[in-house]
């Protein structure tokens, strides 16, 4: 529900970050997205793209990467919770649990990115 | 001409936990206690803020941030108890961020509270990914909701250090179970307390109360 802020913030990222650069255009942002955001990629992506129209990122393609949610958990066990058993958001916050141990609630380590991993710039002359 | 690949590395949700963690630093070293009341919209948010003033008023220094997206009249209604209120509108947003708070911490006598109540914009979604630097998290949901408003919100609850049922007084009349929403609530999160409340008939009011005392007096 917050998806044009958060895409605002993106783009501001990416203008500043290609116009630092000398960019004369942005040719492709790859972005972290977290499972566990409340983040819709498809009205993310439409957010963007309404937002870069007119300007550097007009044409960029976007990346989108999914980030599958991760537990460490006191048990010694870390890593990427099965996404066979957690199709929606709401299916992980009942069921979530160690796959080690069984223990209710590991401490989740990652699934909330929203990142802006890195960019690819056009440039006017060779470096 | 040529292109290049620029790594950027900016996490927006990062950018938010980082200044959430100075507010909480800041208030932590003051020594006042932040409760981020969340919930939908007409959940009880205010009144139950406004009964915590008027309870525990006297005892504690306490402020309050009200989010709206506009309009005064959530803080108009603290401002009546004579306590330091800053209004928080966020225009088209729905939800307060960590930024938002800084500010507003800036206009508060933060030096003379022992309470702050940050009561958030009405919505279970969006909050849940934005924390402000606060001590507690409470989300408050009230029976008119209906039984199944914890589950199809799961993410706040896993989240939250309070979960209250509120205007059980109700349940009856909207035919709702209001003993599911506390078993839900317990289900996706087994550490958070739950308590069921009610206005009217007074009903949990002492649970909520000392609940920010306990709170409060751990902090002092």
């Amino acid at each position: 529900m917050h998806e044009y802020s958060v895409a605002m913030e993106i783009y501001e990222v990416v203008l500043k970050t290609a116009m630092k650069n000398d960019a004369t255009k942005v040719i492709s942002v790859d972005l972290e997205l977290g499972e566990l955001t409340h983040i819709n990629p498809e009205q993310l992506v439409f957010c963007l793209e309404s937002i870069a129209k007119g300007s550097l990122m007009e044409d960029a393609t976007l990346n989108l990467i999914g980030i599958p949610p991760k537990v460490k958990c006191k048990c010694g066990y870390e890593g990427v919770l099965d996404a066979k058993r957690y199709h929606t958001i709401s299916d992980l916050a009942f069921n979530l649990s160690c796959p080690g141990c069984g223990n209710p609630v590991p401490k989740l380590t990652s699934g909330k990115e929203i990142n802006v991993r890195n960019i690819k710039i056009e440039l006017d002359e060779d470096v | 001409m040529c292109e290049i690949s620029v790594e950027v590395g900016h996490d927006v949700l990062k950018a938010n936990e980082e200044c959430a963690l100075r507010n909480h630093h800041l208030l932590e070293y003051l020594g006042v206690t932040a409760f981020n009341v969340m919930g939908a919209i007409g959940s009880g948010k205010t009144t139950l803020i406004e009964l915590a003033i008027d309870r525990i008023g006297e005892k504690y220094h306490i402020g309050v941030i009200a989010g709206d997206i506009v309009a005064d009249i959530d803080a108009d209604r603290f401002r009546r108890y004579d306590v330091p209120v800053i209004s928080m509108n966020t225009g088209k947003e729905c939800h307060l961020d960590a930024h938002l708070i800084e500010h507003a911490l800036e206009q508060l006598p933060l030096d003379d509270l022992d309470i702050l109540f940050i009561e958030n914009v009405g919505n279970l979604i969006c909050p849940t990914d934005y924390s402000l630097g606060e001590s507690k998290r409470v989300v408050i949901v009230s029976v008119s909701e209906g039984d199944d408003i914890v589950r199809k919100h799961p993410m706040i609850f896993k989240t939250c250090d309070l979960a209250i049922v509120n205007k059980v007084d109700i349940a009856g009349a909207v035919d709702v179970d209001a003993d599911k929403m506390v078993d839900d609530a317990l289900r996706i999160n087994p550490h958070v307390k739950v308590m069921k409340t009610s206005k009217k008939t007074g009903e949990g009011i002492d649970d909520w109360i000392k609940f920010i005392e306990v709170s409060t007096d751990a902090h002092r």
